[in-house]
């Protein structure tokens, strides 16, 4: 049976080299290409009829942005509309990967954990940003729940800086581990199915329901990523 | 590895297919293990993720969603604006409603006081009319009375002379003379006085 991390592995299509550093355009690159080419189709040819009754690509088009514009106003509160489009762009690249790499013979480029650590540390350090640029000093009041006994801040301070801190590992990895763990299981169940020749038909069997699930599984995760993000926004806009 | 991925490959060989063949196949170097933790790719993945983010945040930013919402708010305007004139279509048919509802009631009105009117003018009317109609009825019914009475009493004159010459001619016949006429006559007066007591 082939090794299931096989399917991870990373492979140059066209070899780049810029000032000693390879940025050869890889199929991971390929994938983000398509995802970018379909995220562009949904929005522009969708939106070109411009109907006050939507056909199916504009429906589809409107149900992503009020679906985002609902999920950031509901978390991350009062003048967050500002962060739609940042939202929305993540929710995309990570759905678009996901599910992407549900076909056959692709690529996910969102079970590489370099991937995920980016995305999540770019989130971190955005939510860092604003926060100090809008709340200045403010921001650290964050590390101490307001109302709490001060001879408790020696204790709660490490722990909220730690929570705090820990929020792009805790985002990147629950990403990167249920792409790579949902993507094994198809390859190993598969590989079970060629393997046990007619019976077979109950590795099989566990594949397409696996299949389902993993469609799931995609659509949940993006939905995490972007839900995770507003609710990180929401420090940005609240004074603590 | 590569001889999975034939649809990847035939995809990029119509625009590439030189770079890729000529392109070094890193899986081929890879070593068994996870190839998420081979640093040499990360270069790579990083570039392009960030090339891919910020065309797809750009995108988003600049062209995909202005134009997402330049649909939903004009859809929203419609419906306002469908919503809107309903709204005076419904003020105006009230309107009209209740404009009817006044003539109705103003005419119903008129043509109760048309009735009250015409009735009060026909009573009166018949009331006069009646009244003349019994006072010549009265008169001649009186002038018939009197004229029954002067017949009556004509005919019972007449009945008087009849049943004296009467009484005169059976008195002749059975006793053999004549009666006093005085007397026949006092006879008839009391024989018709018995009668019509």
């Amino acid at each position: 049976m082939e090794n299931p991390l096989k399917q991870f592995a990373i492979h140059t299509l066209i070899p780049i080299h810029i000032g000693g550093y390879d940025v050869s355009f890889t199929n991971s690159s390929l994938l983000m290409v398509i995802a970018f080419a379909l995220i562009v189709f949904l929005f522009f040819v969708g939106t070109s009829r411009k109907s006050v009754v939507p056909g199916r690509l504009q429906s589809a088009a409107e149900m992503i942005y009020e679906f985002t514009a609902n999920m950031v106003e509901d978390n991350a509160g009062h003048g967050s509309a500002k962060y739609v489009p940042f939202v929305m762009a993540i929710f995309l690249v990570v759905l678009f990967g996901n599910i992407l790499g549900l076909v056959p013979y692709s690529f996910t480029y969102t079970s590489h954990i370099i991937v995920t650590i980016a995305l999540s540390l770019m989130i971190f350090l955005v939510v860092v940003a604003l926060s100090l640029k809008n709340h200045g000093f403010g921001f650290f009041k964050m590390f101490f729940p307001s109302g709490a006994p001060i001879f408790l801040a020696p204790l709660l301070i490490p722990i909220e800086v730690l929570s705090f801190v820990f929020r792009p590992i805790s985002l990147s990895v629950r990403l990167f581990a249920n792409m790579m763990a949902g993507h094994v299981m198809l390859q190993l169940f598969a590989g079970f199915t060629v393997a046990l020749g007619l019976f077979g038909i109950l590795p099989l069997t566990f594949v397409i329901l696996l299949t389902g699930f993993e469609i799931l599984v995609a659509l949940l995760q993006a939905y995490v990523f972007a839900l995770l993000t507003s609710i990180y926004l929401k420090d940005t806009l609240e004074a603590h | 590895m590569l001889a999975r991925l034939p649809s990847i490959r035939l995809t990029a060989a119509g625009l590439m297919l030189a770079l890729v063949s000529t392109g070094a196949s890193r899986a081929e170097e890879a070593k068994e293990g996870m190839p998420q933790l081979d640093p040499h790719s990360f270069a790579s993945q990083l570039f392009w993720l960030a090339i891919f983010f910020v065309l797809v945040f750009l995108f988003l930013r600049f062209v995909g969603l202005p134009r997402v919402t330049a649909i939903i708010d004009e859809r929203a305007k419609t419906i306002g604006g469908d919503i809107a004139s309903a709204e005076l279509l419904r003020a105006q048919a009230a309107e009209a409603e209740k404009t009817y509802e006044t003539t109705m009631a103003a005419a119903h009105g008129k043509a109760r006081q048309l009735l009250a009117e015409t009735h009060e003018q026909n009573s009166a009317a018949l009331t006069e009319k009646t009244r003349a109609a019994a006072a010549t009825f009265d008169l001649q019914v009186g002038e018939a009375v009197s004229r029954i009475d002067v017949a009556r009493t004509e005919a019972l004159k007449g009945i008087r002379e009849v049943a004296r010459g009467l009484a005169a001619d059976i008195t002749i016949k059975l006793a053999g003379h004549a009666p006093g006429a005085d007397r026949v006559a006092l006879a008839v007066d009391n024989a018709a006085g018995q009668e019509n007591a």
